[in-house]
């Protein structure tokens, strides 16, 4: 209806007072709205976040710990098909790992009386005298001839088992062969070289 | 002074070996240090009391267990206990070489038998290839022995060790002491 009275309005003014209406338009245009065109790059870690706990290799004494029970009213909680007892764990035993340890002794008699234990080594040797009429069955080294309070030969392993004098000085190491002389005895001889 | 070979008698002094060796039979670890000089006469004894983790221990430690006794535990003990210091460390096993170097600060190596043949001439060091291992002919009486040093041991190092072997190798067997401990290892674990 306004804009009815209004063009009679206009009509009769432009007729009657030769006036016309003058409209103000405006010229009146709205900033552009400005996007940038600048990216921002969001880093959204995918890894799950890295926990270092401390370990030890040592043992632990354990935490002393106990309890008093969890109280609560029976008759406050209700569950379908079953009645509620109330839960009351007794004292936790806690116990202490001992450190895994141990003591270094000291035994030089245990290994003083213990013979050294020589293989033949006859396979390697170059040089193998021998007279006529006997075999060498083996020969042993290095020896220290001057410190042997004691040899015995293992027949079974065919080693020989030696015990030296611990306070012997002599250094000087020879070998030692086993022959044996072909004939009626076919007795044993040792023999140093 | 060094031991003559052929003639008189020369005691060596300062010169030695030791031998370290640790076990594990049936959950039960021990080790034994042998100091013994150039002719195999024993200058030090050291073993360790048994020790046999708990289920609840093999637990905690998993596979640290293994590596934590013998290279902590037990090597420590013995090299802290030894009074005889020698002139050279000698193990049995490749994994203790390092942690013997590191706990002893002084020259050690792996040594084991070979089925080789005899190299050309006695202290004859032979590469391998693989990192710090060697042939070494000790002497001419015997097969070339299996050495193996820590990785950073230098080539001129090497050459000394063989050296002081080559020298220990003329008066006594070089492998023999591991024979002795064994059984001194064995008769403790019988009482």
């Amino acid at each position: 209806m306004g804009t009815i009275g209004q063009d009679i309005r206009d009509y009769f003014s432009r007729h009657f007072l030769g006036r016309v209406r003058v409209k103000n338009l405006g010229c009146v245009v709205a900033a552009p709205q400005v996007f940038s065109s600048k990216r921002v790059i969001a880093t959204c870690p995918v890894r799950t976040k890295m926990q270092v706990v401390g370990s030890t290799l040592f043992t632990f004494s354990g935490v002393a710990c106990s309890n008093r029970g969890f109280r609560f009213a029976a008759q406050f909680v209700k569950a379908r098909g079953s009645k509620i007892a109330r839960y009351a764990p007794g004292e936790i035993g806690t116990h202490t790992v001992s450190w895994l340890k141990t003591t270094a002794r000291s035994d030089k008699k245990r290994v003083e009386v213990l013979p050294q234990e020589r293989s033949s080594r006859l396979q390697w040797q170059r040089v193998r005298p021998r007279k006529e009429g006997e075999v060498i069955l083996a020969w042993f080294g290095p020896l220290i001839e001057e410190a042997i309070v004691k040899s015995t030969l293992n027949k079974q392993q065919g080693t020989l088992l030696i015990w030296y004098n611990p306070q012997s000085r002599h250094f000087n190491a020879s070998g030692l062969y086993l022959y044996r002389h072909m004939g009626r005895n076919e007795n044993l001889e040792w023999r140093w070289s | 002074m060094s031991p003559r070979r052929g003639g008189g008698f020369v005691a060596v002094t300062g010169s030695s070996l030791g031998y370290i060796a640790i076990d594990e039979a049936d959950g039960l670890f021990r080790g034994a240090s042998l100091v013994v000089d150039f002719r195999g006469i024993p200058m030090d004894f050291r073993y360790t009391d048994p020790v046999r983790p708990s289920r609840l221990e093999r637990i905690l430690y998993g596979n640290a267990l293994d590596v934590y006794l013998r290279e902590e535990l037990i090597l420590e003990s013995l090299i802290g206990a030894v009074e005889v210091k020698p002139t050279l460390w000698i193990c049995r096993e490749p994994d203790l070489v390092a942690p013997l170097r590191s706990q002893t600060k002084g020259k050690s190596l792996f040594l084991s038998s070979s089925s080789r043949s005899p190299m050309e001439a006695v202290g004859e060091v032979e590469n391998l290839g693989e990192s710090g291992v060697y042939m070494v002919q000790a002497d001419s009486v015997s097969a070339p022995l299996r050495v193996a040093f820590p990785e950073q041991t230098r080539e001129d190092e090497v050459r000394q060790i063989a050296g002081i072997l080559v020298e220990a190798a003329r008066t006594m067997e070089l492998l023999e002491p591991f024979g002795r401990i064994q059984k001194a290892l064995t008769s403790l674990a019988e009482e």
